[in-house]
């Protein structure tokens, strides 16, 4: 490496003086004078070094240089000042770093998709929500692939479940995972290679291939330790010989990040009539079309589907949405919402810093005006003063960063994958630094150029003490601030009590299943023991019948876990209690139809005896189901209060008979009414629900029910905590049933809580950051008054000597204090009732002007900024008038 | 009355390059031979001599090595790189071009 020419400059202009001096000696000169010639004939040695180095380093950056070694200097010099700026700015960027570490993984990050942009999700919605994101039928799958000619290609997925065992033996594979069966046609869509290995093909799909099955990383990652041999291996997919063909590259994912494997489709004849919508359908749009163009397309094409498939499609529209709208939508607004808090958050401490700033100026007053009369340009003042912002923000920022990791780590922790769409990419990537990085800088404007415009316009009249006028206008320069971060506040602190006044509202308001000392586990019988295939029924279509035995088993079990010491009762269902059930058309016998000639399906549930006793669910009118309730038996149901009012209006349903529309299914009788509960869908409302005894199913059945029907849930009411109970009831069922351990044991409590806990998390999300926003307002009405007390101590100190009372001196230091924060609160509320507009989507059952979050938020941040005047007025009651008048 | 001229703006480098012409030196060899063969005419303060230098550098005019010179001191040794050397021969045209004009404005035949 070549040395720099700037290396050692200063050792050649010395050895240039000496070797001048040297000269001069060997001429005669005396010491002295020689070095004195020799330092006159070099001239200005400092110039001179500074125009060398000019010459490679613009003088600029060698100002800058200076600028910050003399602010470092500064900041050492009033380290308190220096760590409550530092501090605040850090938690302004680190709130800003951390949410947009959270809205750039799931908003802006790429889809990892090839060309994610051209690639949509084709929805069918049902003729009364045109907006709902619903699946296809098979048969709607192949009508969009096979008559559209907007897309290249087309393909669809469907979840599913299964275990994963490397032999018959393996008890880690027992527990089965979230998968997809996905059509060879979909790779295509999506323009993404395996990692190892192939793709299925065209050939895979029918029911008669052989059984194939790709890898996620992470599922290849943790069950097969990341071999490459896995390739061609033999795996028991739920007993079932399966051969692998590929494992896909890190970050795919699709359609969601829980999704661990894809099988084939393996659609049959059979499944082509089921009128279950389990199909995401996902196409490629041609390089020249449009959504537009598309969307036009897909709406003559749902006409005719309407047309050709009533009993499926009449009435259903298609909408085509972006994949990236699709994933994204319900992230968007509540993600927005945060990063415009935390943005806020950021203001106000930059308005903090910048009343810090405005402070300290006071005491550099002097210096300042000093140097602009020794010739320092106003400009040079300015430039300084930035300087010492700016290295003010960085170490802020650089704080910030760090803040935001451990915020990170924390929010990561509670799991926020339940809420948030890919949130497994969320992390602090390049594009987040670069983030800090403008937010610093943007900071570093935002609270430096005011005091910089104000300090170097100082008057010009060196050691006159800057009191009086100068002073005055930074004081209420700082009052505005004041002011200004009271009312940021305050918006954000009422946006948060809407929202969580919308929480309490969603807790209590819905009554819900008692979850307290409830376990809930799941059974899966095995398919091929239980269900004959049974060809051709009376449409044509391949059918099949359950073996009676699934029944028996599962009430035998039953049986067995109500025995189990500490066991109150025991329930099961083929839908959890929390989900919403499946969606099955439903009519009422003898009622006249719907205006639209369309009922919306409800939510159908077969469930066991015991159910609503076990789940205290209490039944209004008529009877829970009984052991009597058999195949044999009368058919009969149970319909929640929402179907009831629904269907028989004001009148009494017990009686009534409905039809369901599910295979083979016969007309039932209502036998109960039973309270409406919540589930945790995202759905607000009661939906209607209908419940049959689980006994009552129909054996003889069509493809798609197969899953469910042999999946059993259990809930077990206990007398004390219920998981020590575990193994007893692991090994009741056992007793009953070999074939596959219990899985998915947990409480209910926890199972439950999903929607509630994203409410939560979010929410305390938000709250953290209002409650920083309001800290730092305090912070910032503290400040102004603690530093009012400090200036005035002369003054209050002649006062007390003159007698004033403990009232005159307290009205005296708060009148300030307190009139900004009232003005502050008065442009809060107001910009509030502007602001909480935009809550609404987010906000249930309280709007967005509610009086009483307003009257209690404002009325709190008023008390306690009142608080934080009264802290530094008080120590204006303990001046000592003697030690005031002799400070100056 | 002093008779010395300040220099104009280049001329100094021109006076640099013209000097390591005759081979490498260090920064007070170059100060001296400016000052002697110019038979101290020139008014400048040998501390502008590092800038130009500098400059001259950074063109690529001239380069420098470390070395030792007579008396076992360290320095730096200058020299003129064929860029340089270009540079000077362009350099004494024009200025020569330049003196003669300006000589025969001064004078006129």
């Amino acid at each position: 490496m070549k040395d720099h020419p700037l290396d050692d400059l200063d050792d050649d202009i010395r050895d240039h003086i000496e070797r001048e001096t040297q000269e001069n000696l060997e001429r005669g000169m005396p010491l002295d004078a020689a070095r004195y010639a020799a330092l006159r004939k070099f001239g200005n040695v400092t110039r001179a070094r500074e125009d060398t180095r000019a010459v490679w380093i613009p003088r600029w950056f060698d100002d800058l240089v200076r600028d910050l070694h003399y602010g470092v200097r500064t900041l050492k010099r009033s380290p308190g000042f220096a760590a409550t700026a530092i501090l605040t700015l850090a938690l302004g960027i680190g709130a800003n770093t951390l949410a947009f570490s959270i809205l750039n993984a799931v908003l802006v990050r790429q889809l990892p998709y090839r060309d994610p942009d051209r690639i949509v999700l084709v929805n069918f919605s049902p003729p009364n929500a045109p907006d709902a994101r619903g699946g296809a039928t098979l048969q709607n799958y192949f009508a969009v692939r096979d008559r559209s000619r907007s897309f290249e290609y087309v393909g669809s997925t469907s979840p599913t479940l299964a275990s994963i065992a490397v032999a018959p033996d393996d008890l880690a594979g027992a527990e089965p995972i979230a998968g997809e069966r996905i059509h060879a046609t979909t790779p295509k869509v999506l323009g993404i290679q395996p990692l190892l290995g192939t793709w299925f093909t065209d050939a895979d799909d029918p029911a008669t291939a052989p059984r194939k099955i790709v890898l996620s990383h992470g599922l290849w990652q943790h069950r097969f330790g990341g071999d490459p041999g896995v390739i061609g291996r033999s795996l028991r997919v739920d007993s079932q010989e399966t051969t692998v063909i590929g494992v896909m590259p890190e970050g795919f994912e699709f359609p969601g990040s829980t999704t661990q494997f894809w099988t084939s489709s393996r659609w049959s004849e059979a499944t082509m009539a089921s009128p279950s919508r389990m199909l995401v359908v996902a196409a490629r749009l041609k390089p020249a079309v449009t959504l537009q163009q598309a969307q036009g397309e897909m709406d003559v094409l749902a006409a005719d589907l309407s047309r050709e498939f009533p009993q499926t499609n009449k009435g259903w529209r298609i909408h085509l949405e972006s994949i990236y709208d699709a994933y994204t939508w319900r992230a968007r607004g509540p993600l927005l919402l945060l990063q415009g808090v935390v943005a806020l958050v950021l203001v106000i401490a930059c308005a903090n810093v910048a009343g810090l700033l405005l402070a300290q100026a006071a005491t550099r007053q002097p210096e300042f005006a000093m140097r602009l009369a020794l010739g320092s340009s106003q400009g040079r003042l300015v430039r300084q003063l930035l300087a010492e912002s700016a290295l003010l923000s960085s170490i802020g920022g650089a704080c910030g960063v760090g803040l935001a990791f451990g915020g990170l780590r924390v929010f990561m922790a509670q799991n926020p994958d339940a809420w948030l769409p890919r949130a497994n990419g969320i992390g602090i990537d390049g594009r987040v630094l670069v983030f800090a990085l403008l937010v610093t800088a943007a900071g570093t404007i935002l609270f430096g150029l005011l005091p910089s415009w104000t300090l170097s316009r100082p008057s010009l009249a060196p050691g006159r003490p800057a009191n009086a006028m100068g002073r005055m206008s930074q004081q209420q320069i700082r009052g505005v601030l004041v002011s200004g971060q009271v009312a940021v506040a305050l918006v954000l602190l009422i946006a948060a009590g809407l929202l969580v006044n919308t929480l309490v509202r969603l807790n209590l308001n819905r009554p819900a299943i008692d979850p307290t000392n409830l376990l809930t586990f799941q059974v899966r019988l095995n398919l091929s023991e239980m269900v004959t295939p049974t060809g051709r029924d009376v449409e044509g279509f391949f059918s099949m019948r359950f073996s009676p035995r699934v029944s028996l088993i599962f009430s035998e079990i039953q049986q067995r876990l109500s025995g189990v010491p500490g066991v109150r009762s025991v329930a099961a269902s083929i839908s959890p209690p929390t989900g919403q059930g499946f969606g099955m058309r439903l009519t009422a016998i003898g009622q006249p139809p719907p205006a639209d000639g369309n009922m919306e399906p409800v939510g159908w549930s077969p469930v066991s005896t015991g159910y609503f006793k076990t789940l205290g669910i209490a039944v209004r009118r008529g009877r829970e189901f009984t052991p009597s309730d058999s195949l044999t038996s009368t058919q009969v149901a149970i319909v929640n209060e929402t179907l009831a009012r629904r269907l028989w209006p004001g009148e009494d349903p017990i009686g009534r008979e409905i039809a369901i529309d599910f295979v083979n299914d016969r007309p039932r009788q209502v036998v109960g009414v039973v309270a409406d509960v919540r589930d945790t869908s995202q759905q607000r409302e009661f939906a209607p629900h209908v419940f049959v005894p689980d006994a009552q199913l129909p054996l003889a059945s069509r493809g798609w029910f197969q899953q469910p029907r042999i999946t059993m849930t259990y809930l077990v009411r206990t007398a004390t905590d219920p998981l020590p109970l575990v193994d007893q009831m692991r090994s009741a069922v056992a007793e009953v049933y070999q074939g596959q351990p219990i899985y998915n044991i947990t409480t209910l409590e926890e199972a439950m809580s999903s929607e509630l806990t994203s409410w939560r998390q979010y929410l305390m999300l938000l709250g953290a950051f209002a409650a920083i926003a309001a800290l730092l307002a305090l912070v910032g009405v503290y400040g102004l008054v603690a530093y009012g007390v400090g200036q005035r101590t002369h003054e209050i100190g002649i006062r007390r000597a003159l007698g004033a009372g403990t009232a005159a001196v307290m009205s005296l230091v708060l009148r300030q204090g307190l009139l900004l924060t009232a003005i502050g609160v008065g442009v809060g509320v107001v910009a509030s009732l502007a602001a909480t507009r935009v809550l609404k989507g987010l906000l249930w059952g309280v709007s967005p002007t509610d009086p009483v979050t307003f009257t209690l938020v404002a009325t709190a941040l008023a008390a306690a900024a009142m608080l934080a005047c009264c802290v530094p007025a008080s120590r204006a009651l303990t001046i000592n008038p003697i030690v005031a008048l002799r400070s100056e | 009355m002093d008779d010395r001229v300040d220099l104009l703006q280049g001329t100094l480098d021109l006076l640099i390059l013209r000097t390591l012409q005759l081979g490498p030196a260090h920064g007070h060899a170059i100060a001296k031979a400016i000052r002697q063969s110019s038979e101290d005419v020139f008014l400048v303060e040998e501390g502008s001599l590092y800038p130009a230098l500098h400059r001259l550098l950074k063109r690529k005019w001239i380069a420098f090595e470390k070395g030792t010179s007579e008396n076992n001191r360290k320095a730096k040794f200058y020299r003129l790189t064929p860029k340089g050397r270009k540079q000077l021969s362009l350099e004494t045209s024009k200025w020569e071009r330049l003196t003669q004009a300006v000589a025969r404005v001064l004078r006129p035949v």
